[in-house]
């Protein structure tokens, strides 16, 4: 009767909850229990083939430390319909003659489905990485692996290990690999990349990615293949990095309580390679703005060799941010075009932030001080239905605690990484690049340890978007618990009118929770994604249905 | 039917499902990290003990090992000065085991742990050996050749000898242990 009663009430609130005007629908799959024999840390997105959303799940990784596991260790892909069902989920094994490869990443093209897996030849000194089917149908691994990429580190006493790295042209033609042999140490030996046809047949590549980089420090920054199959290496080019933070220190008094949450300094261009198969030089290409720092940058490839770059700068010698930008990049004569520039304004920086973090704000300004740690994350260049552009800044700041902790009488420290995913810039852009608006989405995402429950996800219908995100926030002020809050959809119309409403009461820590990066579009106004509990323990699926008219 | 084939074999040899290669020759690195199997020699020097053991693996985490081999009764006596064995105080003995070991890792490198009874027959009695923790470290060194150290602690108890009277009702005497192993062996 009590359950009754509960479900009545909660009938009866549906009116409230949808009271905002946005009008959704979440259905919901059963939530099922991880085994020891397909247990996982994490959900990836791989896509949709024929009418089936496709996910990678991630195996358990040993943190290094004195551990035994005796969970798997190998990747699933999941097949499931659009009703959250899993059809079939299979373990990816890689063994081939009698030995061990390792899994390096799978991806979707063109309703095919590829893995890719490498293997360190020491008597060789080459690390191979080969590629083979996975049959969208039955979830099988299927028997045509194939060597994709030779990488000789002979002249590299120190290597250690590669990492490999995948990006699909936009019209899915092309597939880029980007690699980089490395030491023990994590430095870098050497970069180079392949690009590959859609059925994964080379076309051609490079050793040398940082080619036609300017002398000094470079890190890479932002990697694009085109149609064409061009290749584009944007690198951060560093005056001086004697000062720098790899990561933000958090202290333990509260945020802003030390000024090593600015892990960047104002002392950084960015630099654009340009590799194309025809042409044995790459082309170099200054990406700056007169007047202004740019502080984060992307770019939007075309089939007309013109460049879209975008992105938000500050004021020079200074890191905060105060607003975005746009040019079109000639490739041919190097000119820039249509360099449009637009300040979010003092209202719009300092609008959704609290009490304190206000006070800051207007104290940093009073100052002349910065306001503004964070680094941010740009999304790729996409288009409404109604023609204009648009592209999303999202705040990001990873840093770590030190924790004093107690265990058996005796005290040590141990180190919690710490990952905030805060607001989100929405630029829209007319066709000349001219700002049409700028809105602003306010989130508070804290979270230790781990980043997998940040971020959103994003949805368009009737030229509205959409935007999914959960919320948590430092539970005091010591930044050693997180206070998990509900999660939302906030809807930004063309004119900017926003609304938001709770998709997601705040769950229990033993509940399945949204990932809502690994959200992927099934059509206009739907979305597909994962839900993971804190716990590990079990998984689910949900699909939320966008109804706005 | 025939009409059939050569659209057969067009999409035969279009569909990027059905081209493989041989791929044996990237992994043909020289030796064979996954060998299941190890044979080892291996030295006891504060107990005096010089096994040779064989170890198998099952799955990436789990081996089994069995050792056997001769014990040098002076050097088993060396931690206790006070209160040797009820034995003969030289000559040679023998020793044996079966025990699992559990890698933290992936077989056959990097860190170990085993727990595991050992019997030692010496001067013709029995002495039961546990080592309630044993840890190793395991490397390959040089294509099939293993090198590995380990160290443990437990306890050796055997029936005391006629006519010794001890605690009422327990006819057993225990001594602390102290195995430590270096060993050299053969992966295959």
């Amino acid at each position: 009767m009590k359950k009754w009663l509960v479900a009545l009430c909660l009938f009866l609130m549906l009116p409230f909850v949808n009271g905002q005007g946005i009008d959704f629908t979440v259905k919901s799959g059963e939530a099922t229990k991880f085994k020891m024999s397909d247990f996982s840390t994490g959900i990836h997105k791989l896509g949709m083939i024929n009418g089936n959303a496709f996910f990678q799940f991630l195996p358990y990784t040993s943190g290094g430390g004195l551990e035994i596991n005796m969970n798997v260790k190998n990747n699933f892909i999941g097949k499931f319909d659009l009703d959250n069902n899993l059809i079939k989920k299979t373990e990816i094994e890689l063994k081939q003659n009698k030995k061990d490869l390792v899994f390096e990443g799978a991806l979707a093209i063109k309703d095919q489905l590829f893995v890719f897996s490498s293997f360190q030849n020491k008597k060789e000194k080459k690390h191979f990485l080969f590629v083979q089917h996975v049959d969208p149908n039955t979830v099988e691994l299927v028997d045509n692996i194939r060597p994709v990429a030779e990488l000789s580190y002979a002249d590299f006493s120190k290597f250690d290990y590669a990492t490999f790295w995948f990006q699909v042209s936009p019209d899915s033609s092309k597939v880029l690999l980007y690699y980089s042999l490395k030491t023990k140490k994590r430095e870098i030996l050497r970069s180079g990349f392949n690009v590959y046809g859609s059925d994964l047949k080379l076309i051609w590549g490079r050793e040398d990615a940082s080619a036609c980089f300017s002398e000094g420090i470079i890190g890479f920054y932002r990697i694009k293949v085109d149609n064409a199959g061009g290749v584009y290496v944007a690198g951060q080019h560093y005056a001086d990095k004697s000062n720098y933070y790899d990561a933000a220190h958090f202290g333990s008094r509260g945020f802003f309580s030390k000024d090593t949450y600015y892990t960047d300094m104002p002392n950084y261009t960015f630099e654009l390679c340009r590799y194309t198969q025809q042409s044995p030089d790459p082309e170099n290409y200054p990406l700056a703005i007169p007047g202004k720092f740019i502080r984060s940058v992307n770019f939007s490839t075309s089939d007309k060799n013109i460049l879209t770059c975008y992105g938000v700068y500050g004021s020079p010698g200074t890191i905060s941010v105060v607003g975005s930008f746009c040019f079109d990049l000639d490739l041919d004569s190097k000119q820039t075009s249509q360099l449009v520039t637009g300040e979010f304004g003092k209202d719009l920086l300092s609008r959704g932030l609290d009490a304190e973090e206000l006070r800051r704000f207007r104290r940093s300004i009073d100052n002349k001080q910065e306001w503004d740690p964070y680094d941010y994350w740009l999304s790729d260049l996409a288009t409404r239905q109604n023609g204009d552009r648009y592209f999303i800044a999202e705040q990001v700041l990873s840093g770590y605690k030190e924790v004093t902790q107690w265990q058996g009488g005796s005290s040590y420290i141990s180190v919690q990484n710490i990952y905030l995913h805060n607001d989100l810039f929405l630029v829209s852009l007319k066709s000349d690049n001219q700002v049409r608006r700028t809105d602003k989405i306010t989130k508070r995402q804290y979270w230790v340890g781990t980043s997998r429950f940040n971020s959103y996800a994003l949805v368009e219908k009737n030229n509205n978007l959409y935007f999914l995100y959960n919320t948590f926030d430092s539970k005091d002020g010591m930044f050693t618990n997180v206070d998990i809050g509900d999660s939302y959809i906030t809807r930004v119309k063309e004119n900017g009118d926003q609304a938001k409403t709770v998709f997601k009461k705040k769950a229990d820590k033993d509940e399945p929770f949204p990932l809502m990066k690994t959200a992927i579009n099934v059509s206009e106004g739907s979305l597909m994604y994962g839900l993971f509990p804190f716990n590990n323990r079990r998984y689910q699926f949900e699909r939320i249905y966008i109804n706005d008219k | 039917m025939k009409s059939m084939l050569p659209l057969l074999f067009f999409f035969a040899s279009t569909s990027p499902f059905l081209y493989s290669q041989d791929i044996s020759r990237y992994l043909d690195d020289g030796f064979s990290t996954k060998g299941k199997n190890m044979l080892k020699i291996a030295i006891d020097p504060l107990n005096g003990e010089l096994p040779v053991t064989f170890e198998h693996s099952f799955g990436s985490k789990f081996s089994l090992e069995v050792g056997t081999g001769p014990v040098w009764i002076d050097l088993q006596n060396r931690f206790y000065p006070d209160d040797p064995l009820q034995i003969k105080q030289t000559g040679v003995g023998f020793t044996a085991w079966v025990r699992p070991k559990v890698y933290f890792r992936t077989y056959p490198e990097k860190l170990y742990v085993s727990v595991y009874p050992k019997l030692t027959v010496m001067d013709k009695k029995l002495f039961f050996d546990v080592a309630l923790m044993n840890f190793g470290y395991q490397r390959i060194i040089l294509r099939r050749i293993v090198v590995s150290g380990e160290v443990g602690v437990g306890f050796r108890f055997y029936k005391n000898p006629p006519g010794t009277i001890y605690d009422e009702g327990f006819d057993y005497t225990t001594h602390f242990l102290l195995p430590v192993l270096i060993s050299f062996g053969y992966l295959f």
